[in-house]
């Protein structure tokens, strides 16, 4: 058969194929099905009440800290501490609080010599496990959480290391990010 | 490798590297929310110490280049004590003294008092007035070496002073009766190392 033949043959053949589409305007059915709503959850922070320092030198003899008049030397351990307030809802929301120390900028020499941490408590004062928050924890434990940043000048600061320098804090960063193994 | 193996393989690795990068982008796109926090700024203090004004003082030769046996060449200097910060305070101390030529009749003989002055009192080459720092303890005649000379941390700047704190001293150099003669046109160059420590209250 010739090549031409085979052409007309297989040509003819796919017409009568749709032609054949016909056959799906057979009896079919429909139905609705009310599957509700499907709702995302939410993740939050906000501010709650005042900032403050605080000087909790274990030798210190008044806990006042006022950043624009008084001078770390070492020995000297102050505290800044602001209270948060924390959402999160979602079946499986994990999420995790945390301060980028990055956003902590200022003399290299006095940042290398200072020791600077992070720590959370909930509302009645208890450590607070930041790393990962759960809407179910948080109904457990309601906030406000108090974020407190702990700026020590070790003893061990000899010579005449960092003296008259600053570091700068007005641009720390508080993040909550959610978390998930995926 | 044959043609069409290669181009298998290829699919695999690309599917891979495919499934990693999905997996590394969703892990980044999960909800993040941040807050700006100002918790201001935070300064460090300081403190010195100087004497007469500077960081390097020397005496002056003529102070004690007419000294006999048995006779006192006072000198006198002030210390200056400065603190910034809120728990700062400092003490002042006398480290140590060395000498030049330090086995010389006239270095290794030479003796030295050092008393600390109060408001009023001058240094003399008679009976002395105030504190005696060195030697420690004794009557208040007694003498020690001019070379070792030390005296322990006592309190200098207080805490919550803001202002320069001065302290002067009085060093009385002497040689004794029983110096040698070959101690005459001898010299020596004492060096007194001063330390002002920050303290804890």
């Amino acid at each position: 058969m010739k090549t031409t033949t085979k052409a007309v043959l297989a040509g003819g053949a796919g017409i009568a194929l749709l032609a054949g589409g016909s056959t799906f305007a057979l009896w079919n059915d429909t139905e609705t099905v009310d599957a509700g709503e499907v709702t995302s959850g939410q993740m939050t922070l906000g501010l709650s009440g005042i900032a403050a320092w605080a000087d909790v030198s274990p030798d210190a003899v008044t806990t006042t800290w006022n950043p624009a008049t008084d001078l770390l030397v070492p020995g000297d351990t102050i505290a800044w501490t602001q209270d948060v307030l924390i959402t999160a809802t979602g079946k499986n929301l994990v999420a995790e609080l945390s301060v980028d120390e990055a956003t902590i900028t200022g003399d290299a020499a006095l940042l290398a010599a200072l020791d600077i941490s992070v720590s959370v408590t909930d509302a009645a004062g208890d450590a607070f496990d930041a790393s990962a928050i759960t809407p179910a924890m948080l109904a457990a434990e309601p906030g406000p959480y108090t974020v407190t940043v702990t700026v020590a000048f070790p003893a061990a600061t000899g010579g005449t290391t960092a003296q008259n320098e600053g570091i700068d804090l007005s641009t720390l960063g508080l993040e909550l990010a959610q978390t998930r193994v995926l | 490798m044959a043609r069409g193996t290669a181009n298998r393989v290829a699919v695999v690795l690309v599917g891979v590297v495919v499934l990693l990068v999905a997996g590394i982008t969703a892990a980044g796109a999960l909800w993040r929310t941040s807050l700006p926090l100002d918790a201001g700024i935070a300064d460090s203090g300081s403190m010195s110490l100087a004497v007469n004004g500077t960081t390097s003082y020397t005496v002056p030769g003529t102070a004690l280049s007419t000294i006999a046996l048995g006779s006192v060449s006072p000198v006198e200097l002030t210390l200056q004590g400065t603190v910034a910060g809120k728990n700062a305070a400092q003490t002042l101390s006398l480290d140590g003294v060395t000498a030049t030529n330090p086995a010389n009749a006239f270095a290794s003989n030479l003796q030295l008092q050092i008393y600390a002055l109060s408001t009023g009192q001058s240094c003399v080459s008679g009976t002395q007035a105030g504190v005696k720092l060195y030697p420690a303890g004794g009557a208040t005649t007694s003498t020690g070496l001019a070379q070792g000379a030390t005296f322990r941390a006592r309190p200098f700047v207080a805490r919550g002073t803001t202002t320069v704190v001065n302290q002067r001293l009085c060093l009385r150099f002497s040689l004794p009766t029983s110096t040698p003669s070959t101690a005459q046109n001898q010299t020596t160059q004492l060096t007194f190392l001063f330390s002002g420590n920050q303290v804890r209250p």
